[in-house]
């Protein structure tokens, strides 16, 4: 960032290149939405090139980052009322499940692949029915490898909230893994 | 062994639970095969999705970074160009025109700036008054509904937030407060918007949900310097007051005396509804919450979130 303020450019592309396909991933992930991602992420940058004359490294720059990205997409979520999505993610690809299957394609081997097609799927469907918070937490915890500490950070919560958040989204993975295995019978556990 | 148990272990991060919980769900995964299989399914499930190769974003990102970088910075030349002229503007042709044009523009200067000052104000104006559109083009009494929320913010009538005319934001101080009224149908949602770039007291709404997991209702609400604000709104159906303060800390411990000189200064109509009693000091980090009892209880009876 203190590159950058001094005018090299490039130095802002390294930096934004080292976080990129995180940010990405991150945002495609909270906002359900590709085209939604790339112009979240583009404001994100612009605010990051935005806060480079006052930044100061106080605290870790990756939540400095994830924190701008997080409020840039819920700005986005707001402004398009997709707090509650409904289509999931493959939906915005036109072609039905192009990037699940992209994904799986490039997993080698047939089982392997189905394996990662069924995970990505139930962890798509999980995904559409958390709210934002949860939704966040829990792609920065296992996609992003983040500690509870520092998504507390980034959410502005304690870490006992985002550990709540992240249990109430495995519960709800759960619940998802259930209907497709059709475990317990009927798909109900409680039974 | 209780199959609940097992679920809401099975729920919680792994580091979270305690040996002894690790110890029920092998015993469990080891007595029950459905049990082992769906233990098997979440975390494989997890595990294969954490694995996953990473989606690329495309270059153009980056370019359109650049070129709205690059257009607020012509932007910014040429309005210092308009005003200082083109001194190193050659030729004698050239130079007669931008002698014109620095006759005209300079003629024509304080009109400009004027007319600029008006733009910006009617910006300004839009930008200001366009958050609090939605509850502002309420006519007292009228409920307003936010899109993704079942919880109905009801317009103040006597005269309260959502009506001061945006002038009267800026009076907004450190130390004052702003308040707004809502009905709580059943235990849920809640969307309301206050801004108010001049202030810390500008309140995004966030987002609210059920965090059952947490066993509660919760409202977040995110201010413009990205803090968050929780808290969890009363389960009983009824009206509400909620009153955010502004950072500052009252002098002293004395609240109650505090929030009557809050008051004081432009809201004392409320304060016969902020019997100290039953007021709960959420001490939230930056902002303190107060919260009244529902109208129509005794105060008393609580209120507190």
């Amino acid at each position: 960032m203190a590159a950058y303020r001094s005018g090299d450019r490039a130095a802002f592309e390294r930096l934004a290149k080292r976080y990129w396909s995180n940010l990405y991933e991150y945002l495609r992930g909270v906002t359900r939405d590709e085209a939604g991602a790339e112009d979240v992420l583009t404001a994100t940058l612009y605010k990051l090139h935005r806060a480079a004359a006052t930044y100061e490294p106080r605290g870790a720059f990756k939540s400095f980052l994830f924190t701008i990205a997080r409020r840039e997409a819920i700005s986005w979520l707001r402004s398009r009322h997709k707090d509650r999505v409904t289509d999931s993610l493959t939906s915005t690809q036109g072609d039905g499940t192009a990037v699940q299957r992209d994904v799986a394609a490039s997993v080698p081997g047939p089982a392997a692949a189905v394996s990662m097609r069924q995970a990505l799927r139930a962890v798509d469907a999980a995904l559409d029915t958390l709210p934002e918070g949860q939704r966040t937490a829990f792609l920065l915890y296992y996609r992003e490898g983040m500690s509870t500490d520092a998504i507390a950070e980034v959410m502005g919560l304690s870490p006992g909230s985002v550990r709540a958040y992240i249990t109430k989204a495995r519960q709800r993975l759960r619940e998802t893994v259930l209907k497709t295995h059709d475990i317990f019978g009927a798909g109900d556990p409680r039974g | 062994m209780d199959r609940e148990e097992l679920l809401r272990i099975l729920d919680k991060l792994p580091e979270d639970r305690t040996p002894e919980e690790a110890a029920c769900l092998e015993a469990g995964v080891e007595a029950s095969p459905e049990f082992a299989h769906l233990v098997q399914a979440v975390e494989g499930t997890i595990e294969a999705w954490q694995e996953a190769p990473r989606a690329i974003p495309p270059d153009t990102v980056l370019e359109a970074l650049w070129r709205r970088v690059d257009q607020e910075s012509r932007s910014a030349d040429v309005s210092i160009e308009v005003g200082k002229g083109c001194p190193e503007t050659g030729g004698g042709a050239s130079r007669r025109t931008h002698r014109w044009l620095d006759l005209l523009l300079g003629s024509f200067r304080p009109v400009m700036v004027g007319a600029l000052g008006v733009v910006a104000a009617l910006l300004v104006w839009t930008f200001r008054t366009g958050n609090l559109e939605d509850i502002r083009t309420k006519g007292p009494g009228e409920v307003a509904m936010a899109p993704t929320v079942d919880l109905q913010v009801v317009i103040e009538s006597a005269g309260g937030r959502a009506h001061r005319p945006a002038e009267d934001l800026a009076t907004l101080r450190p130390g004052d407060g702003l308040f707004f009224r809502f009905v709580v149908e059943r235990a849920g949602f809640l969307g309301l918007v206050e801004r108010d770039p001049m202030h810390r007291l500008s309140l995004i709404y966030e987002r609210n949900g059920l965090d059952r997991a947490a066993g509660e209702t919760v409202i977040d609400i995110v201010d413009d310097q990205g803090r968050h604000l929780r808290f969890v709104p009363p389960d009983t159906p009824g009206e509400y007051t909620y009153i955010a303060v502004a950072s500052e800390r009252p002098p002293g411990d004395d609240l109650a005396g505090w929030l009557d000189s809050v008051w004081a200064r432009y809201a004392a109509r409320y304060r016969d509804v902020l019997a100290p009693d039953t007021l709960v000091d959420m001490d939230l980090d930056a902002i303190r919450l107060v919260v009244e009892a529902p109208s129509g209880q005794e105060s008393d009876d609580g209120g507190a979130p």
